[in-house]
């Protein structure tokens, strides 16, 4: 089916900590959107440690990032087939590439061949933590999507990872309006300026630059985070997710949305050792339901989410 | 109330605009819940949600959840009443308040019950302690601070059960104020 007059719409996953499920979680809404009909092209931007190609049982890829940084052949001919209808893959870089090694020419011309690339979706894995590529790339993404588990540890680093992004955001922001280097400048002398957390920063750039407000509100109003609940264990976990929608708004003053939840299921571990795709292998498991919601909610955009159902569950 | 400011307050409560006011209510008392307690995710964010911080999202919750209210309560004074099935519980109850000639305490609780309303949710909703709201329905103070805060809460006990809180606080405090003159002069 010609799908030509739709534009491409870029998902991006990170999430800060380690081990939560980010390239579990992206590699089955990858298959869903596929087996839904939907063309696409996961790409594993995980630039230290690359993993994506084992959820689909593919142990040495034929091509992988490493021929696109290191013998600069387009991004459009190292993608590798998935294993599933309509879903293409570009594998992450093994062993010869960090984060720390990708100059600021090879990532512009990385971000310029993927918005080039030709499909209905673009989805991307990135690694742990808060690296300034790891930023720039999820910032590249329509839909941003962040995943965590239900415990302090994950939350904290997952609150931070999104001040970094949306810090970055302004920042880039208030360049492309001629003010490059204000945010850092009123950030580290805040004091100064009876500044005392983002929402007032935002506050406060939005009350002494007059003519920013129209373009903040064209421009940042579009930043969204959508955030996924993994490793569910009990129901009362659930909640997790809507207190940090709440928390995103009303401290940070960005727009989240609760997609939804998937529960901890020892099955995922075992298919994606038995080398076979989650969501193909184990239709039984409730999780396959959950991938499902969470995916119709990121693409309907349904700004409620899952957040209606939350009641269900009991109170924070 | 212009839609803007409605909006506003659907905002304030994450709440779509075309929420109905149970979802309100249901929310505001979540919301209101997650910032008063101590909860992990709050625990997480390293002192970005200090005390003061978050009284002032409590203040905020507070007051989009008594504009909405209000806007409710207008709404159904406006409305046509409508013809729904349980039209007889209404009318029963619409003819049990007009034989009311004047309000008490044991009054209100009747009223309160048969609203099939319970303390601890009144409580929460209208942010007045639950001994408080069982001394106005008994007609005992033991715990009541001062008689000034009473009318206040009664008013709010009024307001909750959407009666005519102007009326119910005037019978009260009336009755009160006879009562207390007399339990006054047994004392000497
Ligand atoms: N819902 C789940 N139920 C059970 N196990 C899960 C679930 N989601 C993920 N896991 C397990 O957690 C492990 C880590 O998952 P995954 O590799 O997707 O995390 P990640 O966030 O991408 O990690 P990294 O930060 O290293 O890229 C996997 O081996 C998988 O077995
Ligand atoms: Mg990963």
């Amino acid at each position: 089916m010609q799908q030509a007059a739709k534009p491409c719409e870029i998902w991006a996953v990170a999430g800060g900590k380690g081990g939560t499920g980010k390239s579990f979680i992206i590699s089955s809404i990858a298959t869903q959107l596929a087996l839904r009909g939907h063309r696409l092209i996961l790409i594993d931007a995980d630039y230290g440690g690359a993993n994506l190609h084992s959820f689909f049982g593919i142990s040495r890829p034929k091509y992988s990032l490493s021929d696109f940084f290191e013998d600069k052949i387009p991004l459009s001919q190292i993608i590798v087939h998935s294993g599933i209808s309509n879903m293409g893959l570009i594998t992450g870089a093994l062993g010869s590439l960090d984060s720390e090694s990708i100059t600021y020419t090879q990532k512009q011309k990385l971000f310029r061949q993927i918005r080039g690339l030709e499909a209905d979706f673009i989805l991307i894995d990135l690694g742990a933590g808060s690296h300034i590529n790891t930023l720039d790339t999820f910032l590249l993404a329509d839909k941003m999507i962040v995943v965590t588990v239900p415990e302090i540890t994950a939350i904290e680093n997952l609150y931070q990872f999104i001040k970094s992004v949306y810090f970055r955001k302004l920042k880039f922001f208030m360049g492309s309006i001629g003010l490059k280097d204000t945010v850092q400048e009123l950030w580290k002398n805040r004091a100064n300026y009876g500044i005392r957390s983002f929402a007032n920063l935002v506050d406060y750039l939005k009350k002494n630059l007059p003519d920013m407000h129209i373009a903040y509100e064209q421009e940042m109003s579009k930043f969204a985070v959508y955030i996924i609940l993994n490793q569910v264990r009990k129901s009362t976990d659930i909640l997790v997710g809507e207190n940090l929608k709440s928390v995103c708004l009303k401290l940070l003053g960005l727009t989240a949305v609760y997609a939804g939840y998937a529960d901890y299921d020892e099955e995922v571990q075992r298919t994606i050792n038995r080398k076979e795709p989650f969501m193909i292998h184990c239709r039984f498991s409730s999780v396959v339901k959950e991938i499902e919601d969470i995916t119709e909610n990121i693409r309907s955009e349904k700004r409620s989410g899952f957040s209606a159902q939350i009641y269900e569950y009991g109170s924070p | 109330m212009s839609t803007e400011v409605r909006k506003k307050y659907f905002d304030l409560l994450e709440l779509p605009p075309d929420a109905s006011f149970a979802e309100v209510r249901k929310k505001y008392l979540y919301l209101s819940a997650f910032y008063t307690g101590d909860t992990m995710e709050l625990a997480a964010l390293n002192g970005d949600a200090p005390y003061h911080r978050r009284q002032a999202i409590l203040a905020e919750l507070q007051e989009a959840y008594n504009k909405l209210k209000d806007m409710q309560v207008e709404e159904e004074q406006t409305q046509q009443p409508l013809k729904s099935p349980d039209m007889s519980a209404h009318d029963a109850m619409k003819e049990y308040l007009n034989g009311i000639t004047a309000f008490s305490g044991p009054i209100l609780k009747e009223i309160r019950e048969r609203r099939g309303i319970d303390l601890s949710s009144m409580s929460l909703a209208t942010k007045v302690q639950k001994r408080y709201l069982e001394e106005i329905e008994a007609e005992q103070f033991t715990w009541m601070p001062a008689e000034v805060y009473l009318r206040g809460y009664v008013i709010e006990y009024a307001r909750h059960l959407s009666l005519d809180h102007q009326k119910v606080a005037e019978d009260y405090m009336k009755r009160y104020r006879r009562f207390r003159s007399s339990s006054e002069e047994k004392k000497k």
